[in-house]
């Protein structure tokens, strides 16, 4: 036991828990997304497919988004902003698909988008990928085979990108306007994922002021919120034509 | 009101004809038969007092050419999940290997963008036909095969990154420590 060191130490792991958590972590989502979409009244048919296809597209984007930024096959790993795009192509998909409740369900996915990356950043704060900043105070970890302490910045980003999740779910069932929801909760996560970099030391390694992370998370709100346009003009189109008739 | 109410109530009763009203002490009376008042047919009604009807827009409901889509869709899907992937991912591995010398990166981060878009939208395609035909065998066939691979690759990922891990972890400070041997474009 090391008692000689104040704050928390983590030893690398024996086994290997990271990929085994990022996927449990995106299962839990889909299962509670599921929950939600259930909750919601829509069809049983809907809720499978929808499924289906957004655990897919988290899957496909989140491994090939490293090689498409970096132009490396070498690169190829799990990336969060990957995983975000993965969720906001599939729900987006199926939604024009079936055309059941379309709001909601996109709502509902994307309320769960922050609590799966919450949950799956408590692999990285576990096996010490993406690490804080240099800092000494209170909640301070350190690493095997190093003699410093970090800021927890993975543990923190997981309690804060849950908090979010939290927040949505509150707002979606209290003012029952999903596109208001799913746009709140777009900004808080793209916001805390921004500020939160600037506790990271890779952003601190970047040649340019912004780091990718950040571009990257720029880039997934601004499609993220073109997309929720898109959809509320969708919409109005289609309830002009009901009631025009 | 109260009056008129007790009245409604009554002639009710009266015309109600599955309602057996029973005399005490009296014979059993028939239930009388609804009166219908007198109505003309619709056809014969003039125009402006006959009821408009909403009729919604013709549907096609022709199974025979859902059938047909649901298996073109199957067909566009099984090209895009198994032809799309392996011509984008050959060109990326040769443009990795600097067969182009030029745009490499770029060349690289396209085709995989291409591969993982094709393969996406074949599952949205077979999801189209699934939604479309519901009896249509090539789509469920297609689902399952979808979803088995998905697995194993799931599967074949999380041991992938474990025995990688665990090789990485075995060389400790130099790579000429290492137990297992990497693989050649690991060491470069």
């Amino acid at each position: 036991m090391i008692n000689n060191i104040p704050y928390e130490y983590i030893r690398s792991l024996h086994f290997p828990v990271y990929s085994v958590i990022v996927v449990s972590a995106i299962l839990v989502g889909i299962v509670v997304a599921c929950t939600i979409m259930y909750r919601l009244d829509l069809r049983r048919k809907t809720i499978i497919y929808t499924a289906l296809l957004t655990f897919v597209c988290i899957m496909v984007f989140g491994l090939s988004m490293g090689i498409t930024v970096s132009g490396d096959i070498r690169s190829i790993g799990f990336t969060g902003a990957g995983g975000g795009i993965g969720v906001l192509v599939g729900a987006t998909a199926s939604l024009f698909i079936h055309r059941d409740h379309e709001a909601e369900m996109f709502a509902s996915w994307i309320i769960t988008a922050p609590l799966m990356y919450g949950i799956s950043k408590t692999a990285c704060h576990v096996s010490g990928c993406c690490v804080g900043i240099k800092y000494d105070g209170f909640g301070a970890i350190s690493y095997e085979g190093e003699n410093f302490s970090r800021f927890p910045v993975q543990a923190t980003e997981a309690a804060l990108f849950t908090l979010i999740f939290l927040i949505g779910l509150a707002i979606m069932l209290f003012s029952n306007k999903p596109l208001m929801t799913s746009t709140i909760t777009l900004i808080l996560s793209i916001a805390a994922k921004f500020s939160m970099d600037y506790l990271r030391a890779s952003h601190y390694e970047s040649k340019y002021a912004l780091s990718e992370n950040q571009i990257l998370a720029l880039v997934c709100g601004f499609i993220g919120i073109g997309i929720i346009i898109l959809i509320d003009r969708f919409l109005k189109k289609q309830r002009g034509k009901i009631n025009g008739q | 009101m109260d009056s008129n109410q007790f009245n409604n109530e009554n002639q009710n009763q009266a015309q109600n004809p599955y309602v057996q009203t029973v005399n005490v002490g009296g014979e059993p009376q028939a239930p009388v038969p609804p009166q219908v008042p007198p109505q003309q047919p619709v056809y014969q009604q003039p125009m402006y007092q006959q009821p408009m009807y909403y009729q919604p827009a013709p549907v096609a409901e022709d199974p025979a050419a859902k059938s047909r889509l649901a298996k073109k869709l199957c067909v566009i899907s099984l090209i895009l999940y198994g032809a799309a992937p392996a011509v984008f991912s050959t060109i990326a591995w040769m443009s990795d290997s600097g067969l182009f010398n030029y745009f490499d990166d770029a060349i690289v981060g396209v085709s995989s963008l291409l591969s993982s878009a094709a393969y996406i939208a074949a599952w949205v395609l077979m999801i189209i036909a699934r939604v479309t035909d519901k009896k249509c065998v090539f789509a469920k066939v297609l689902m399952w095969v979808y979803i088995g691979m998905l697995i194993l690759a799931v599967v074949t990922v999380i041991i992938l990154i474990i025995a990688c891990v665990e090789a990485m972890r075995s060389c400790g400070d130099s790579l000429s420590n290492c137990d297992i041997l990497l693989l050649p474009w690991a060491i470069r």
